[in-house]
């Protein structure tokens, strides 16, 4: 008997071991006999954390992040990257040295004209940024904001671009963003998920492949809040059951889960033990987090929220919400902004959407002493193209462009009121500091102190990370 | 060669190439870590569980020519450097700068392994790159390709580079294997087991040991109907010493009309069923007759290749019945509209029955596939020329009664509305001349409507007021009594969505770049090339110049005849995947040459061959693979299997899957007792948070159904696909926006809430008290003894009695009464936490 027992713990701790971070030392532990029953319970207790803070590989500048993300593809044409050259060769066709090789995703002239954008620019702040009169808010905030405007993609398609944004990879089953740094950081908000996403507008293309943990387990699978009604539900307890009564059904839930656990080895069990516990504590944590009532008219307007109208407004302020009670990585989605066709009026509004929310986010997240520990990434999967879509209607719009395309980012120790990266005189190619996809995920990895050649998980004999075989950590973006 | 035995060489793969290079400095690290990797189990990673069945003869275009593709052929494709392409048998032969790449039957001697094994580092080593390095299986494969000969495909000349992948193996014909021997026959019960078991033997792996009856009652019965075994039927299943008690139940569970709603559900995701129609609008339409018919065709075993052939075509059957016509709804599932709705249809059926993703073909040729851009417009052909009307449930004659009635209703209405015209000229005189006590008769609110000056008045508000005038007339009440009576005489039919082939067929083009509005060649009907051939002229009913537009029915035919290499295949795939989590093919949906091979390519061969002789018959499939021994393994984790087989590709043990959204409301509301067991019908729509529908286009509401409605199966749950269930979507319930051939299966603190707290589970967690309450045992151990068997189908350990009882404990304190009436509520709440921490276990919502 003793033997057995002997064995199975052996074996058992092999199992763990596969379990991933945090889980496996664990889950072994429950397992001992009574002999170490107390020791098991400390260690148990563990189990119900496998997001407890861990150690960064080395000194982070930024411990949380909001990533905005502007889904769809913003033309970085029409608000961040000014070409004068677009004005003056309008209509004109682009000069096949542009574009020879190039496969755009719906054009098929094979000599695109060149369009202007509609909307005039002007440089703002200190820094001299220059920024569309659509974003008359965000040209407030340029001197927190680092622009990177040669982003570099491979996917001219959105749900291929999408994946490789947020798992490194063109194809769904690798994790995301927010679950590598989940998984690699823990998290601090005891109460809270480690990762949330969530959003309004069009149904992202990579459907839950933005936030899915791929072959991580699933605990750092991102927690999607809704977007109609409450954003999360069944918070409450049943009619007359009492928190109390709530806890101890929980305590035998795990108590039993454990026992299975025992049996079986299943590493899904250990997950959903953890899950019980997080949902206990979101009981308590989450109507606080979302009553978005108790903040001041001040702050409202400085977003230009109203409490009566869904809007990316008040999304961006839950996202400050969350990283004030630290949450690790919120995600933000809005949009459709695959202008097309019709950019001229479609175009506006979806800044109109988003501008004031975002400068506010800024300001707010500033005003508050959290800009320095949050890194905000503003950006969309590619940038559009600055020759024209032409449409049977008439109305013509931009295809998707990913040789190099704008985002920003503030906060979190990049360095603010400067640019990185310069286009060609029609923003087509870049002309200096071409920065691919994994070199970005490099970087935000960096800046939250994890090695992304370090940050990895072994699956199927391979030791997968989120930079694939790529990335370089773009150090110019430091202040 | 096994796989327990490397080569020194092997293992310098696992190094670094830094430690290779400069192995005099590190060569303790280097020795350490040989050390700790010799330790470990040996490793055997996917794609060596995949093509490599160790001891079969090595095949060129499964095992070799992707290892060319991948990891050669950037170098020494079109570029030959070094004088080197790897592209036909010819070139390689001929070698480049350093000579012959290899001497066919002579691995050791051929300068191919000696560079890729990096036999001196010094002078050759590929490739250069690390990341594209082979892996030890890949050597291997190498090593006995080349020793078997080095065979390359049909033609020693034909160049891979320029060659379309025809003999991608998923377009082979289908060839039933021979069925392999192994060594411990008397593990095997069937046909699959010597598959499985060859290759486990091939591995050194031992299966698991079988699960106990009580696990495989539960397993079975969730497997094959969505639904938990009840305790008699548990009992009497483990008491039945006849020595086929495990066939019968089966034979049992697969009568059962809970398997048609099990199975169903299932296509019904592919079909990407759902009660509206998406998009902003989401407008709700009728189709769930179609549903209907999944479920009843499933019940009846209809014949799969039958089942096809009505849902694609059911309207062009010679004398198609109306139950056909009702199975053609397949085709209107799609969300879109005009050539984008055609688009999903070609599509679905494209990843439905073939398993390719045709529709990368839309913009243009596929990139990978033999599939040209023209060849996507001859498939979306067949499909663009229907007409897509409203199947009415009712006979000619009921019809003309109908239109009859409508005639009558508009005449009754213009009466009604002629007269309240002729009366309306008289509203102010009567307006000023009501008199106090006239006014205290009228409604408050009409009176809140004379308050406000007649110029500020609302429309509606005008509107009301009129109304209420025009009812002071008995003439005009008159009237309208009579036209409510003839509306209320209107009969209401079911409908259904179908389609109709179009008479005057519809020209398609390409569309080029898949743009609708850019027209390119016209097409004509026809399948993909590299496919059998359908042509018309072999089919029936040829026009005059012999020639005949070929339609959905000659496709949905060709799809199922007996030489089509990919239907049953996929088919059979697809189900194999709903038992072990997996399908033999990973990629469920891609069988194409980017998709995953066959983890056991002759045991797919096998069952499609075997599911097509057993005249496409699902239920035999579904027989077939529950009664093998590998099915009835044991789903307990295996320490020795996590480092060499983490994914379970070899099935050396029973997977153990986390239960559908449905499923686990269905289990929940078996085992409390609620569960309504009716079939069929519209939607039901059973409690919802408020919010959910808010915002929505259409302002459609949720209004809650009544009765034991609330209690359906999950199938039945109306679908809308702009605001789905919060439950079914937190369980992952796919959104049908498109086909969806595989669930995930998340796990996640939202999930622990739902089953916690929403109403539905609270529900289930009183009724089952309630349950237990009222069993005739006494104890609070047989009562929990009782909940176990309900609940897990077992009996509890003494620790989980001891948790629940303790849990008992502290809830009978809460209540400080002890009054006599209240009692029973004290029991009931003590004993709704017991079931409800019984609902939330893993296991519950689990099938082990």
């Amino acid at each position: 008997m003793q033997l057995a027992t002997n064995n199975k713990f052996h074996a058992r701790r092999k199992l763990f071991s596969q379990c991933g971070v945090g889980l496996g030392s664990i889950a072994m532990a429950s397992l001992v006999n009574d002999a170490s029953r107390a020791r098991a319970r400390r260690v148990n207790r563990k189990i119900h954390r496998p997001l407890a803070p861990r150690q960064p590989h080395f000194a982070p500048r930024a411990k949380n992040v909001i990533c905005l993300f502007m889904m769809g593809g913003p033309s970085h044409l029409d608000l961040f990257d000014y070409k004068p050259q677009l004005e003056k060769y309008d209509g004109q066709p682009i000069p096949p040295s542009y574009i020879e090789g190039e496969r755009f995703e719906q054009i098929k002239d094979t000599a695109p004209t060149i369009m202007r954008g509609p909307w005039s620019f002007g440089r703002y702040g200190e820094s001299g940024a220059h920024v569309s009169e659509l974003l008359p808010h965000t040209r407030e905030v340029v001197d927190e904001l680092t622009f990177v405007r040669t982003v570099r993609s491979d996917e001219t398609v959105h749900p291929h671009a999408q994946l490789l944004l947020f798992t490194g990879h063109r194809n769904p089953g690798r994790p995301s963003l927010g679950s590598w740094v989940s998984y690699g950081l823990g998290t601090e908000a005891e109460d809270l998920p480690a990762f949330i996403a969530f959003g309004r507008g069009a149904v992202p293309q990579a459907h839950d492949g933005l936030f899915a943990n791929g072959f991580l387990p699933s605990t750092y699978h991102g927690t999607q809040f809704r977007n109609r009604g409450a954003p999360v539900l069944n918070l409450e307890n049943p009619q007359s059951v009492t928190r109390r009564s709530t806890r101890r059904v929980i305590d035998a839930i795990n108590k039993l889960n454990t026992e299975r656990l025992d049996v079986v080895g299943d590493p899904e069990i250990a997950s959903r033990i953890s899950a019980y516990e997080l949902a206990f504590r979101l009981q308590s944590s989450a109507p606080d987090l979302i009553a978005l009532r108790g903040e001041s008219q001040a702050t409202l307007d400085l977003y230009g929220a109203d409490l009566s109208k869904p809007s990316f407004a008040l999304d961006c302020i839950l996202a400050r919400r969350m990283v004030e009670r630290g949450v690790r990585f919120v995600q933000l989605h809005y949009g459709d902004w695959d202008h097309h066709g019709n950019i001229v009026n479609a175009f506006p509004p979806m800044c109109r959407a988003i501008d004031q929310g975002c400068a506010g986010l800024i300001r707010d997240l500033k005003t508050r002493g959290l800009l320095e520990d949050t890194l905000v990434i503003w950006g969309g999967e590619f940038g559009r193209t600055p020759v024209a879509q032409p449409q049977k209607t008439g109305r013509v719009g931009r295809d998707h462009h990913v040789h190099a395309f704008t985002m920003w980012m503030a906060g979190g120790g990049v360095k603010p009121g400067t640019s990185i990266g310069t286009t060609d005189d029609l923003g087509f190619h870049p002309v200096e500091d071409s920065i691919h996809i994994h070199d970005l995920q490099a970087t935000i990895l960096h800046l939250l102190g994890l090695d992304h050649e370090r940050l990895t998980y072994r699956f199927q004999t391979r030791d997968f990370r989120l930079t694939d075989v790529g990335g370089r950590v773009v150090e110019k973006l430091f202040s | 060669m096994s796989s327990y035995h490397r080569h020194y060489s092997d293992w310098m793969f696992y190094l670094p190439k830094s430690f290779r290079r400069n192995s005099s400095v590190v060569l303790s690290i280097w020795l350490s870590a040989v050390v700790v990797a010799i330790c470990r189990t040996p490793t055997i990673a996917s794609d060596d569980v995949g093509p490599a069945e160790l001891n079969d003869k090595v095949d060129f275009v499964r095992d070799i020519k992707p290892i060319f593709q991948k990891r050669c052929h950037s170098c020494h494709g079109k570029q030959a450097q070094g004088g080197l392409r790897l592209t036909s048998r010819v070139d390689a032969l001929k070698g480049g700068d350093r000579g012959p790449t290899f001497v066919p039957g002579n691995s050791t001697v051929s300068l191919i392994v000696d560079a890729v094994t990096e036999k001196d580092p010094k002078a050759l080593v590929m490739p250069p790159t690390g990341n594209k390095r082979l892996s030890v299986t890949e050597v291997r494969l190498l090593r006995a390709w080349i020793d078997q000969g080095a065979v390359w495909s049909t033609d020693d000349n034909s160049d891979l580079d320029k060659q379309t992948n025809t003999d991608h193996w998923a377009f082979r014909s289908i060839v039933r294997p021979e069925i392999p021997h192994v060594k411990r026959r008397n593990w095997t019960n069937n046909a699959i087991d010597h598959f499985v078991l060859g290759q486990l033997e091939n591995k050194r792996v031992k299966p698991s040991r079988p699960a106990s009856r009580a696990t495989l009652i539960r397993r079975l019965s969730l497997d094959l109907t969505g639904l938990p075994p009840s305790p008699t039927v548990v009992t009497a299943f483990i008491n039945n010493s006849h020595p086929d008690a495990y066939g019968q139940i089966v034979d049992h569970l697969l009568s059962s009309t809970a398997y048609g709603e099990r199975w169903g559900r299932h296509w019904l995701d592919v079909a990407r069923y759902a009660d509206s129609a998406g998009h902003e609008m989401d407008e709700r339409r009728p189709i769930w007759k179609y549903r209907d018919w999944v479920i009843r065709s499933l019940n009846h075993d209809l014949p799969f290749d039958e089942f096809t052939i009505e849902q694609l075509a059911g309207d062009l059957l010679p004398n198609a019945k109306r139950a056909q016509r009702v199975a053609t709804g397949f085709n209107r599932n799609n969300m879109g509209n005009g050539p984008e709705g055609i688009v999903d249809r070609s599509n679905t059926v494209g990843r439905v029955f073939l398993g390719l993703t045709v529709g990368c073909a839309q913009c243009h040729s596929h990139k990978f596939d033999p599939i040209s851009q023209n060849e996507y417009y001859q498939f979306f052909a067949f499909f663009n020329n229907s007409d897509d009307p409203l199947l009415e449930f009712a006979t000619d004659a009921q019809l003309a009664a109908r239109n009859e009635i409508r005639h009558q209703i508009n005449k009754a209405k213009k009466t009604l509305e002629d007269h309240g015209t002729v009366l309306a000229e008289n509203i102010e005189f009567w307006e000023s001349n009501l008199t106090v006590e006239d006014r205290t008769l009228l409604d408050p609110s009409v009176r809140m409507i004379l308050d406000i000056p007649r110029a500020d008045r609302t429309p509606p508000q005008t509107a009301t007021l009129l109304q209420t005038f025009q009812n002071t007339h008995v003439s005009y009440r008159r009237l309208k009594d009579a036209y409510d009576a003839i509306v209320s005489k209107e009969p209401q039919f079911d409908a259904t969505l179908v389609v109709n082939e179009r008479e005057q067929p519809r020209e398609t083009t390409i569309f080029i770049r898949g743009d609708f509005q850019s027209r390119g060649d016209k097409v004509e009907p026809g399948v993909p090339q590299v496919l059998p051939p359908l042509d018309a002229a072999a089919s029936r009913s040829g026009t005059s110049d012999g020639k005949r537009r070929l339609t959905r029915l000659d496709l949905a035919r060709w799809l199922v005849r007996p030489d089509h290499p990919l239907t049953a295949r996929v088919t059979v795939n697809r189900v194999w995947q709903h038992y072990f989590g997996t399908g033999l093919v990973e990629t469920e949906d891609d069988f194409g040459t980017q998709g995953k091979p066959p983890t056991h390519p002759r045991l797919l061969d096998w069952l499609a061959s075997e599911f097509m002789s057993s005249e496409w018959s699902l239920k035999r499939l579904h027989r077939l693979i529950v009664t093998s021994a590998t099915y009835q393994q044991s789903s307990q984790f295996r320490p020795d299997l996590v480092e060499i087989d983490p994914r379970n590709f070899l099935i050396a043990r029973a997977p153990r899957l986390r239960l559908e959204a449905e499923t686990i409301r269905d289990q929940a509301l078996a085992v409390s007792g609620l569960l309504n067991r009716r079939m069929g019908g519209p939607g039901v729509f059973p409690y919802q948070s408020d919010g959910v529908m808010d915002g929505r286009a259409d302002k459609s509401q949720w209004i809650m159904s009544q009765g034991m409605d609330l209690y359906r199966r999950g199938t039945y749950i109306h679908f809308w696909r702009l605001t789905p269930h919060p439950f079914l979507k937190v369980f992952d319930v796919p959104d049908a926006v498109e086909s969806c051939t595989r669930r995930t299966r998340s796990n996640t603190a939202i999930q622990a809430l739902a089953i916690l707290n929403h109403p539905w589970f609270v529900d289930c967690a009183r009724a089952m008290a309630d349950r237990l309450l009222r069993t005739t045992v006494l104890g609070n151990d047989e009562r929990i003894e009782f909940a176990f068997r309900l609940c897990l189908v077992r009996e509890p350990t003494a620790s989980e009695v001891t948790a629940l009882k303790t849990l008992l404990d502290q809830e009978f304190a809460d209540f400080e009464t002890t009054d006599s009436e209240t009692q029973h509520d004290r029991e009931l709440a003590a004993w709704t936490a017991v079931s409800r921490t019984l609902l939330n276990l893993d296991e519950f919502i689990t099938r082990e």
